[in-house]
């Protein structure tokens, strides 16, 4: 009796075992280096999202199986993902057997990406930076190409600036208030630390937030999220710097429930790919998770980053002819060392709080205080009736004096090797021009920065529930509130004993810059010319249901915010007595924004994906303010901008053949532009050379971008991969906006100091400063004792300049003193003189490789090295470039380029030539 | 099948709509330049200066005067320069004691019948006035000789005058776009005498603009 008891739980323990053991699919884990278990991978059953995480040992299963045929992707971080195709004859039960992973040694391309932000965008003072945003690497193939291949040649995916896409670190997001991008600098050089990362392409859904037009990027800093180890690198890279070297250990979680990560990094040149541009980044990381129980954890993390660097200023065309593309005219010998003027110094660390809260099974709540302080100063020289200093300036060059008339060319070449004697910054001059000042003691030329010392507070909640099955929630709020402060900082008063704090082109109380400390003697790290707060405060929420069924998943998301800005002079102008000093005005925007999309099943391996998106966005807190360093005047005729996108798809996932095609569409309409420029014959002109500086605002912008990416994977042998990507894009403005100017000089003069200039006739320009056609064909060899090396082929073509607006206005063609054409100003010739430059085409080949080593059987040690060769052929090619404002009429603009040496032509940046990448590292 | 249909349809209508809405790098916009179906600022005629008058004889125009006068006035339109401007003019002022003056200034003939919207504008300048002299027409049967101003059918055109001497004024905008489907000749006629209205009147950018 006793037996059979014994026997009969035996056999209904085995019976029960195996009900539980009998599942539809299974398989098992392991590092193909190691060969030891993986935990913690993620295999997925495409068509329903299904998804299981390896255990301890390894092992994954799935106790159903839909019918018919399936593909299952098993995939882990720093891994190549897995692909199969089953077919599931009904009811038996599938094993797969040992699936092997390896090591994705792409992931040592990523960690090397030099994330290029280092041209100021034309020659305006904002502090703002075209960067290749959201370029990062992703398993997309044709995110790939556009990160690794093409970011180097300003490449932006489906034409967007930055300010469409949402960079987040938990969450939190890092756009600037300012001008709604990223400051990457922030977390520069932290590679390893911030490689948790997930990105949404175009208005995709995000678990984090509701995104705008060009995708999303979550940077993940859960300390007990990164893969323990240990990890010392050593780079060396002929880029924007030379070293980078960079250490981080992450213990993983202890039993006690605590987990960490540190990391630390600095990259340095003493000259970076352009002359005199020094480099010097350090950068600091730490997160600490306590898991306080079941439900909850908190996590701490710390990003400290700093970052300086020299910047190389964009080159006219006849400057780059006597000079070479490498010239920079921003440094000078001082003392035997090249110093740069134009320094860009970032340093603005964060702490954020994280809390994880487990409600239920189903339901977490994530919520984030994160805290940022710090400041960014942009270097410049100033002086005061001195001559100015830029080696460059237009008197200096052979085309000032060949547009003159009356120089022979033997003497214009004798003023082009003066020149080339004289190319660069003269500190020297400037220390003896300041003892020998007028006013004893009295600078005349000084260096300051343009400074901007931010206090941000953010805090946000992300709610994720699974309601029921098939559908499931995400609602987040967020809250940010700015205290920004800006204003001229003396560097340096280069030998002097003061600086006057005046505006010498103005006589007066106009030529005061603060009447409540009228004609201020200042001293280096006090502020002198403009000083002001700006106050922003933002609130925002979205919901986002998402529903997952056979055949079709779909998805509706809405948003909502409420923006609030208002400036607070610590000045009172001179110029502007009455509204510069104070709080001005606030100003509000409520904004709204609904999205929703399809992914239809095919079948397992073809797909198609739809996605639109409506909403509205508030203008940045710097077009907001249209002349902020004068006064509290909010721009006039500002509004919201309107962002209307949609996409389709096709996808196809085989397990040799991958493809997604994808056709988009984005209209971004009553966008504004404030720009900052000197020009004549704009208003307050009185004639010859003397000009006034001007802040031009553009408003009811419209910009429309379509086209088309593709992107194409096939492993034409186990160790032979082959890839494609494409992007076919027009990007243009596809209607005329408005423009008008504010001159200081007229209101100096007690006139009004808005000019209304009416209509700019940009419609079908074509937005700068990007290739809109790109297409990459790479080979890849992996070699199954760990090497590999890649070859990839790219074209890059229809990149354009920025085309100045206020030349095309009716000022430009009409003499307001006839009404009638300027003489010579036909259709023709003004549409000829007004032609958007087109920059030439050109293909760039790069090749990577690298290979590593285990160190010993018994643990995932590893030593290694990646490297890479971009541009092998040493080609030279234009990223960008802008026309000057200058010649603000056609007869002006006609006599500057009458005899081919325009005094004020365009102004270009160029990529890199050939350059190379090499990291060591080891992990252990 | 049906999936091979759905991808045909799909790549159809991205490939389509790709074609059709994009435009050619010629196709920006510029900023206003006015195009003129007639446009006459006299800078080719020889101006004379004092008592020497160089009639305007450009290709095309009748120059005449009409004087009824016994004896009959024979002094024309003729070219001016000031400040770099070349003008005609016509004044009694000089003319002899005793005539009378009805100077035709008249365009030759002008094609509107390509064009639409056509907007007539010239500009007119006083000195030492003691009267309005100018009045301006439009004809669509004038045959250009002497003898058929009298014959041709004129209709008046109403425009700004100036208030005031020294200055030039513009006609403002005269609509003519009802005569887009015609061949017109705009006239200009000084009326005066020696006796009674002497002013001088200089006319200038004589122009139809056009879409």
């Amino acid at each position: 009796m006793k037996k059979l008891v014994l026997s009969t739980l035996l056999v209904l323990q085995a019976v029960f075992v195996f009900a539980q053991q009998n599942p539809a699919l299974k398989g098992k884990v392991i590092d193909a280096k190691s060969q030891k278990p993986l935990q913690n991978v993620v295999a997925t059953i495409q068509s329903t999202n299904q998804s299981a995480l390896t255990d301890f040992d390894g092992n994954f299963v799935f106790q159903s199986l839909p019918g018919g045929e399936q593909v299952l992707v098993v995939k882990s971080t720093g891994y190549n993902q897995q692909t199969f195709v089953l077919e599931p004859n009904n009811g038996e039960p599938l094993d797969l057997g040992v699936v092997v992973l390896e090591e994705d040694v792409t992931s040592e391309q990523q960690l090397s990406l030099v994330t290029i932000t280092e041209n100021d965008l034309g020659d305006d003072n904002s502090g703002s930076e075209s960067t290749s945003g959201l370029l990062q690497a992703t398993r997309d193939t044709y995110q790939q190409a556009a990160a690794f291949n093409w970011g180097l040649a300003r490449f932006r995916i489906r034409g967007l600036d930055n300010e469409y896409g949402v960079t987040m670190i938990n969450g939190i997001s890092m756009n600037k208030l300012y001008d709604g991008r990223p400051q990457w600098s922030n977390w520069g050089g932290l590679n390893d630390a911030t490689r948790n990362q997930e990105f949404t392409m175009g208005s995709a859904p995000s678990d984090y937030t509701f995104g705008s037009a060009l995708g999303t990027q979550e940077i993940n800093t859960r300390a007990s999220f990164y893969r323990p180890g240990s990890r010392i690198s050593m780079s060396g890279t002929n880029t924007n710097y030379s070293w980078r070297m960079m250490g981080t250990h992450a213990s993983g979680m202890n039993k006690d429930g605590w987990a960490f990560v540190v990391s630390a990094s600095r990259r340095w040149a003493e000259e970076g790919y352009f002359e005199g541009t020094d480099y010097a980044a350090n950068s600091i990381f730490a997160s600490v998770e306590k898991r306080i129980n079941e439900k909850h954890s908190l996590n701490l993390t710390a990003i400290y980053a700093q970052n300086s660097r020299g910047k190389s200023s964009p080159n006219t065309k006849e400057v780059n002819d006597l000079m070479g593309i490498e010239y920079n005219s921003y440094w000078g010998y001082q003392g035997g060392k090249k110093r740069n003027s134009r320094d860009k110094d970032v340093e603005e660390p964060i702490v954020m709080l994280s809390h994880y809260w487990k409600i239920t099974e189903k339901t977490s709540l994530n919520t984030n205080v994160a805290f940022q302080t710090g400041s960014i100063g942009n270097s410049r020289l100033d002086f005061q009736l001195g001559n100015n200093p830029d080696p460059t300036y237009y008197r200096n060059l052979p085309s000032y004096f060949s547009n003159l008339g009356g120089y022979t060319p033997l003497q214009l070449e004798e003023i082009g090797n003066t020149f080339r004697l004289n190319s660069q910054i003269d500190w020297d001059a400037m220390y003896i021009a300041n003892q020998n000042s007028a006013f004893p003691g009295r600078s005349v030329y000084v260096l300051y920065e343009d400074r901007t010392d931010d206090n941000q507070l953010s805090a946000n909640t992300i709610l994720n529930s699974s309601i029921s099955e098939n559908v499931s929630l995400t609602a987040g709020a967020n809250f940010r509130k700015l205290r920004s402060h800006n204003y001229q900082n003396l560097l340096d008063l280069m030998g002097g004993q003061y600086f006057l704090d005046i505006d010498p082109f103005y006589t007066g109380n106009a030529s005061q810059s603060d009447l409540n400390n009228p004609n201020r003697q200042v001293g280096e790290n006090e502020s002198y010319g403009y000083n002001y707060l700006l106050h922003a405060l933002t609130f925002d929420g979205f919901t986002q249901f998402k529903f997952t069924y056979d055949k079709a998943d779909f998805y509706l998301a809405q948003s909502f915010s409420r923006t609030e800005y208002q400036r607070e002079g610590i000045y009172r102008n001179g110029i502007y007595a009455d509204n510069s000093f104070g709080k001005g005005e606030s100003i509000t925007f409520e904004n709204f924004g609904f999205k929703g999309g399809l992914t239809y099943k095919l079948n397992g391996r073809n797909y198609l994906d739809f996605n639109g998106l409506y909403q509205t966005k508030a203008p940045s807190l710097r077009n907001s303010f249209s002349n902020a360093r004068m006064n509290n005047v909010i721009t006039p005729d500002l509004q919201s901008e309107s962002i209307t996108s949609a996409d389709a798809s096709y996808i196809l996932r085989a397990p040799k053949f991958k493809a997604r095609l994808t056709g988009f569409y984005s209209k971004i309409q009553d966008a504004t532009e404030i720009s900052f420029f000197y020009g004549e014959g704009i208003g307050s002109d009185d004639g010859g050379d003397e000009d006034t500086f001007v802040s031009e605002i553009v408003t009811g912008i419209e910009k429309q971008n379509m086209g088309a990416e593709l992107g194409l994977e096939y492993q034409i042998t186990s160790t032979i991969k082959a890839t494609a990507a494409a992007s076919y894009g027009q990007y243009i403005y596809s209607d005329n906006a408005k423009l008008k100017t504010n001159d200081d000089a007229l209101a100096a003069a007690g006139n009004e100091s808005l000019t209304d200039f009416g209509t700019v006739y940009i419609k079908n320009y074509h937005q700068p400063g990007m290739p809109q056609t790109a297409a990459s064909f790479g080979l890849e060899y992996r070699d199954p004792n760990f090497w590999w090396i890649g070859a990839n082929v790219n074209y890059l073509a229809n990149s354009y300049i920025d085309v100045a607006s206020i030349l095309r206005t009716d000022n430009f063609s009409i003499d307001s003193t006839t009404g009638d054409n300027y003489s010579g100003a036909t259709p023709e010739t003004v549409k000829d003189i007004l032609e958007q430059e087109k920059f030439d085409s050109f293909t760039l080949v790069n090749l990577t490789g690298g290979k590593s080593w285990r160190i010993s059987k018994a643990n995932r040690n590893t030593v290694g090295f990646f490297a890479s060769v971009n541009n092998v052929f040493d080609v030279t090619y234009k990223t960008g470039g802008f026309e000057q404002s200058r010649k603000a009429t056609f007869p002006d603009l006609q006599a500057d380029q009458a005899n081919g040496t325009p005094s004020f032509g365009s102004k270009y940046f160029y990529g890199y030539g050939r350059t190379f990448f090499v990291n060591f590292y080891i992990n252990f | 099948m049906k999936i091979k249909f759905l991808k045909t349809m799909f790549l159809l209508a991205l490939g389509t709509s790709a074609l059709t809405s994009c435009v050619g790098d010629d196709d920006y916009a510029i900023p206003t330049v006015y195009e003129y179906a007639f446009n006459e600022g006299f800078e080719t005629s020889t101006t004379g200066s004092g008592s020497v008058e160089v009639p305007i004889t450009l290709e095309g125009w009748v120059n005449y005067n009409a004087s009824t006068s016994t004896p009959l006035s024979s002094r024309l339109w003729h070219a001016r320069t000031f400040d770099d401007n070349i003008y005609a003019e016509f004044s009694s002022f000089y003319s002899t004691t005793g005539t009378n003056d009805v100077a035709w200034l008249i365009t030759p003939v002008i094609d509107l019948t390509g064009t639409t919207g056509e907007i007539l504008s010239f500009s007119t300048k006083t000195r030492f006035a003691n009267g309005y002299p100018l009045t301006a027409f439009i004809s669509t049967d004038y045959d250009g000789t002497t003898a058929g101003i009298a014959t041709a059918t004129w209709t008046p055109l109403s425009f700004t005058a100036p208030t005031a001497n020294d200055v030039f004024v513009s006609s403002g905008n005269i609509d003519i776009s009802s005569y887009e489907s015609d061949n017109v000749r705009i006239a200009f006629k000084y009326t005066g005498s020696r006796a009674g209205v002497t002013t001088t009147l200089q006319l200038d950018n004589v122009k139809i603009t056009k879409n």
